[in-house]
């Protein structure tokens, strides 16, 4: 197996993505003493790409996205519907119980969504990491980061939260809000809400492995009005200068989605991007990616927030 | 290449060695990622086969002796999460603070009984010792209720019960890879799964709907060779015996050889007994060589000789100190080629 990333790094996990067996052989086979030309090359394919005839059809007017699953530790409703889910937490919690108290249900729903949406991402082929729960007691922690636990009232004065990585790097979250938080080498997404005067909830999600190319349906998180992003792997079967990518994507209200391709050296880096007009229903976007010879990479689709959607398959030929 | 060495290219480190390969599925269909260890460069199929045989058929001879006054607490690690917290490797001995700084406003509304309280003082423990834990390896730790919201980090899961339904069973139930596993209530015990590792702790708080439990995953096992100390977490024990949890090595020898001297520190408040046990790395359920250490009060080194054909091989170490939470830390860890 080829990789992009070690998967420990000073105790922090990357987001992993698994690479062709042809990533990286032109500048094995270059004389790298200096590394100008192996540079070179590598960072060709990157800087040379263009994005074209980006277009949209609408498959079906019906949003009914199939193949959803569930969190598998609740009793939950298939759903991307939050409101559904938070019904269903506000019947199913004991909130008369003296040890029970509101903020679970915001925290319960959050979850549900979010452990959905785990096994979701593990059956296209990926691993992700979730969790949400009170921040200052009794913690938010997953594989790969966690809330620095704060009263909700800091929180609330200082307009965010923050997320801490094992090596102790911070990265700040709008509070009440959500953000997507991108390193060279890890993929989250993070939101704070319910901010009360010692609790708030807090949820984070973070990609261990990537889903190339996955064909399996998985949700857009809705958290606390705020819709996550997706990332999956561009991965070409073959090197090429040019891919066609194809992404069918289930929308609950006509919306504008941004498409990302972030560099798979370096999740940070931007390499292209573009906003297109997503119809409700069913519909499939596709896309051009030319360049001298185009590399693996990431793709985030980012939807509009608040709203419910599925990215059905993600397709690259060659 | 064989069934028990994975090869890994990643780049900017050239191929990697690994006992399990990164991900696997479990039997409900559902992937999750193995325990890894990273294997040295120079181990073989024979090595891992045999070599693991030929160290399950000797005896081990080990000293132990006391070198120093315990290791001072503050050379344990804070917690990112909680920087605050005192360096206490035993969670009981944090909980007055945590108690202490809920706003009056949050009592009873926001910050709803003891268990927050305990699983946040867990939390923290966990939370430094996977820091301690962490250089080029990873343990992944998560605290707090299994009923609402729910507790999970990764393939390893309590299920959803209440605080009374685990009281009157004495026992939740945590879903691992390969299973469930019963939790023993106001208590903790280890996992060892064939190709996972983790730990669960779970108290039912005494009657009321919420428990609050800890759960850890081990990633990559910590490599020797170890020079900084890792503790011992200590949950639990409101009320009853502090579980102790254990650590997990990787033993990796860096040359090739058929005599290696192992040599580790470990500190301790008062004299308590130690299991040592080797683990086979294809296979963690299986101990292949197993040793109490009486551990007395103090710093203590502890040596031994391992000899194996064709040479010794790359383990898998618990260490695991007797509940009561009088271990601290491991303080360093040491293999070499004689």
């Amino acid at each position: 197996m080829k990789y992009n990333f070690d998967t420990v790094e000073r105790g922090v996990q990357a987001s992993k993505m698994e690479m062709p067996d042809w990533a990286g052989r032109a500048e094995q086979a270059l004389p790298g003493s200096s590394g100008t030309v192996a540079d070179t090359l590598s960072s060709s394919g990157e800087d040379t790409l263009k994005i074209r005839g980006v277009n949209t059809s609408q498959d079906s007017s019906t949003y009914n996205p199939s193949g959803l699953m569930s969190s598998a530790v609740k009793d939950e409703p298939i759903t991307t519907d939050p409101s559904r889910h938070s019904d269903w937490a506000e019947d199913s919690i004991p909130l008369d119980e003296p040890d029970m108290a509101q903020w679970m249900v915001p925290a319960t729903t959050q979850t549900v969504m979010l452990q959905a949406l785990r096994n979701e991402y593990i059956r296209a082929g990926g691993s992700l990491t979730a969790g949400a729960d009170g921040i200052e007691k009794p913690g938010v922690s997953t594989k790969s980061a966690s809330f620095k636990a704060q009263k909700g009232s800091e929180i609330d004065s200082n307009g965010k939260g923050h997320i801490v990585f094992k090596d102790g790097s911070e990265a700040s979250v709008s509070a009440p809000g959500a953000e997507t938080i991108i390193t060279e080498d890890s993929l989250n997404y993070a939101s704070v809400s319910n901010i009360q005067e010692d609790i708030a909830v807090g949820s984070l999600y973070s990609v261990q492995n990537l889903a190339n190319n996955p064909s399996d349906p998985i949700r857009f998180p809705t958290v606390s009005g705020n819709t996550g992003p997706l990332f999956v792997g561009h991965k070409p079967s073959r090197p090429s200068i040019l891919n066609r990518a194809s992404a069918t994507i289930h929308s609950k209200n006509a919306q504008t989605a941004e498409f990302k391709l972030r560099s798979s050296r370096d999740y940070s880096r931007v390499i292209r991007s573009f906003s297109q007009e997503i119809p409700k229903g069913k519909s499939t976007t596709t896309f051009r990616a030319l360049a001298l010879g185009v590399d693996p990479m990431v793709l985030e689709i980012n939807p509009q927030d608040g709203t419910q959607a599925v990215l059905t398959d993600y397709s690259v030929f060659p | 290449m064989s069934e028990f060495i994975f090869k890994e290219t990643v780049a900017g480190f050239g191929e990697q060695l690994f006992n399990n390969p990164l991900s696997r599925v479990s039997s409900d269909g559902l992937g999750y990622r193995p325990t890894r260890m990273r294997l040295p460069s120079w181990v073989d199929h024979n090595v891992m086969t045999e070599g693991v045989d030929d160290i399950a058929s000797a005896s081990i001879d080990v000293s132990i002796e006391r070198i120093s006054e315990a290791r001072p607490k503050n050379i344990l690690r804070d917690s990112n999460i909680y920087p605050d917290a005192a360096k206490e490797y035993n969670a009981k001995e944090l909980l007055q603070s945590f108690q202490n700084s809920t706003s009056d406003t949050a009592t009873g509304t926001e910050v709803v009984g003891e268990w927050m309280d305990k699983s946040a003082a867990e939390h923290a423990v966990l939370d430094a010792w996977a820091r301690e834990y962490g250089r080029n390896s990873s343990v992944s730790i998560n605290t707090g209720d299994p009923f609402y919201p729910n507790l999970k980090i990764g393939s390893y899961s309590f299920r959803e019960e209440s605080g009374n339904k685990i009281a009157s069973r004495g026992s939740a139930t945590l879903e691992t890879p390969d299973g469930t596993a019963q939790i023993p209530d106001r208590s903790g015990k280890p996992i060892f799964n064939k190709d996972n590792i983790g730990i669960g702790a779970m108290s039912s708080g005494g009657g009321g709907s919420q428990g609050h439990g800890a759960v850890a995953k081990f990633e990559e096992l910590a490599e020797t060779p170890i020079q900084d100390s890792i503790r011992f977490p200590g949950l639990k024990g409101y009320g009853s015996d502090i579980f102790t949890a254990p650590n997990v090595f990787n033993q990796a020898p860096d040359e090739e050889s058929e005599q290696q001297k192992v040599s580790f520190n470990i500190s301790s408040n008062s004299e308590q007994d130690v299991k040592f046990a080797f683990r086979n790395p294809n296979d963690y359920t299986q101990t292949i060589s197993e040793n109490s250490l009486t551990v007395p009060e103090g710093t203590s080194q502890v040596e031994f000789q391992m000899a194996a054909s064709p040479a010794v091989p790359p383990l898998t170490t618990e260490m695991n100190p007797n509940n009561g939470g009088q271990v601290q830390s491991a303080d360093s860890y040491s293999i070499q080629a004689q």
